[in-house]
């Protein structure tokens, strides 16, 4: 019989760190990666040799890049896991690392989500050609989305920016963001020129950058005299790959499924989600999302962006952290973040970004429009 | 644009309208392009035949590209995502002015070269209706 993570013993986010996301730099990816470990580890209040096991999210470092990083924490002898799932990387050693955590193999565990802006991504052909070659890249098919949703629900590149102007003013508060200055509407607008209506700061910036947590279950949280009080439950995790699909439907059609099995494995409405960090590399993606997970009908964000619904404050905080457009998707690290991102607001510990009252965060990454994963956090 | 061959009738004259190669499934049905013998993407199954398409459709939607990082390709160019009117949807460049085009245009498939030596390439161009 399969069985879900909520079905297993409880597991709990009980540390985050991050390493600022910065433009690409000189910066080790060591040294990122140990300030978003030992951040997390002190936000815990636990040892190194508390963690029983570590799992690495990354996809642009090579080969087992995490042995670099924690051998300056100690070198104990203890599991280590790479994973890569493209964008959605940092997600999927979220979800293996609650599984551990969940199934009793592991007490507590580290997640870090590290990597670096490289000058080019590999890329292996797969022998197949298309017509397009690499004429569209990830720039291309989301301006092609963009225009399709545009055409279909009469939505104006106002509108559409105002996702922008939303993110960059949540990241403008955020000290980890790579982003962090407010814009107008028509700095927005008026920027260069990418593909379609999408102009840069409507792009995910490229950068480096680190998050960690550390996750628990009760026996180590007793054990090691952890506050309960700042411990977030996982309440639930899905995942998904592709399915046969028309590509202007694809990254949707993925994510709705993935959505919807993680709030119902969390037993959650999508109304009652508080706080919701999505893949919002460029805005449509934050429309396509949103309307997939159900918090409002398909064609409606818009409309409810503009009176404000997902503002820090209205119905749902979506991207109170800034989300990839502003606060940055250094690859690795994003998903990562992500559950930091919500861990802080379900604390009451976001500061000025604090979206009062939240309850119910949900986290939602895709990888090259290929894998998804959603997690739901309660406090 | 490699191995054109796979995708077009890449010995077509310069500007001659063009089938796309693809394939249908035996077993589901599912049909796609270009042609391959790894196994459908819907079923798994490997009974796959090759099925010509014909390069005729609409426009699902399009975007000019003004950033673009291969030498080979400078922007501006247009992109677009196509239903075929065979029911196929394909990605594709466009060879038309983006400011004279629109979603739901009739488009065919011509073949190009991009440079002299180039391999062929396909791409879409607003169809001629007749009378107009």
């Amino acid at each position: 019989m399969m069985r879900s993570l909520s079905s297993l013993r409880p597991v709990y986010v009980v540390g985050i760190g991050w390493h600022k996301y910065q433009n690409p730099s000189p910066t080790s990816y060591v040294d990122l990666g140990l300030k978003a470990v030992r951040d997390a580890l002190k936000d815990a209040c636990i040892p190194w040799s508390a963690v029983d096991s570590s799992y690495l999210g990354t996809c642009l470092l090579g080969m087992a890049p995490g042995r670099p990083i924690l051998r300056h924490l100690g070198a104990l002898g203890k599991p280590l896991l790479h994973i890569d799932n493209a964008s959605a990387s940092g997600s999927a050693a979220f979800r293996h690392a609650c599984i551990e955590v969940g199934a009793g193999i592991s007490d507590a565990c580290l997640v870090l989500g590290i990597d670096k802006a490289p000058s080019k991504v590999p890329w292996v052909e797969t022998g197949l050609p298309t017509l397009a070659g690499n004429a569209i890249t990830p720039l291309g098919h989301f301006a092609l989305l963009t225009a399709q949703y545009q055409h279909e629900f009469g939505v104006s590149n106002e509108t559409m920016a105002k996702v922008a102007v939303k993110n960059h003013r949540n990241a403008s508060k955020n000290p980890n963001a790579q982003r962090q200055q407010e814009r107008t509407l028509e700095e927005i607008l008026s920027g260069r020129k990418i593909a379609g209506s999408l102009t840069a700061l409507q792009c995910t910036p490229i950068g480096d950058g680190a998050a960690a947590v550390i996750i628990a279950s009760e026996d180590a949280i007793k054990r090691y005299a952890i506050d309960a009080s700042r411990a977030v439950r996982v309440a639930a995790s899905a995942a998904a790959s592709e399915m046969p699909s028309d590509p202007l439907k694809a990254d949707a059609n993925l994510s709705a499924p993935t959505i919807g099995k993680a709030l119902a494995e969390a037993g959650v409405k999508p109304s009652s989600v508080d706080v919701f960090e999505l893949h919002d590399a460029f805005p449509v993606e934050e429309f396509l999302y949103a309307e997939a997970s159900g918090i409002c009908p398909p064609g409606h964000y818009g409309h409810l962006l503009e009176e404000g619904a997902f503002d820090i404050g209205g119905q749902c905080a979506v991207s109170a952290s800034g989300g990839l457009i502003a606060m940055g998707h250094p690859t690795g690290p994003t998903g990562v973040g992500q559950i930091g991102e919500l861990t802080m607001q379900l604390r009451g510990e976001a500061g000025s970004r604090q979206h009062k009252g939240a309850v119910t965060g949900l986290a939602h990454m895709v990888g090259v429009g290929a894998v998804c994963y959603a997690h739901v956090l309660q406090r | 644009m490699k191995e054109a061959a796979v995708l077009f009738d890449a010995n077509a004259p310069v500007g001659a309208p063009s089938d796309l190669f693809g394939g249908v499934c035996k077993a589901c049905g599912y049909n796609f392009s270009p042609m391959q013998e790894r196994g459908c993407e819907q079923c798994g199954s490997l009974e796959l035949i090759a099925q010509r398409f014909q390069g005729r459709g609409r426009i699902a939607t399009f975007a000019e590209v003004y950033v673009h990082q291969d030498p080979l390709l400078p922007p501006p160019f247009v992109i677009a995502s196509i239903e075929l009117d065979d029911g196929l949807a394909v990605r594709a460049l466009v060879a038309a002015d983006a400011a004279e085009l629109s979603i739901g245009d009739l488009v065919e498939a011509k073949v190009f070269f991009n440079a002299e030596g180039a391999a062929p390439e396909l791409r879409f161009v607003p169809q001629v209706v007749s009378g107009a």
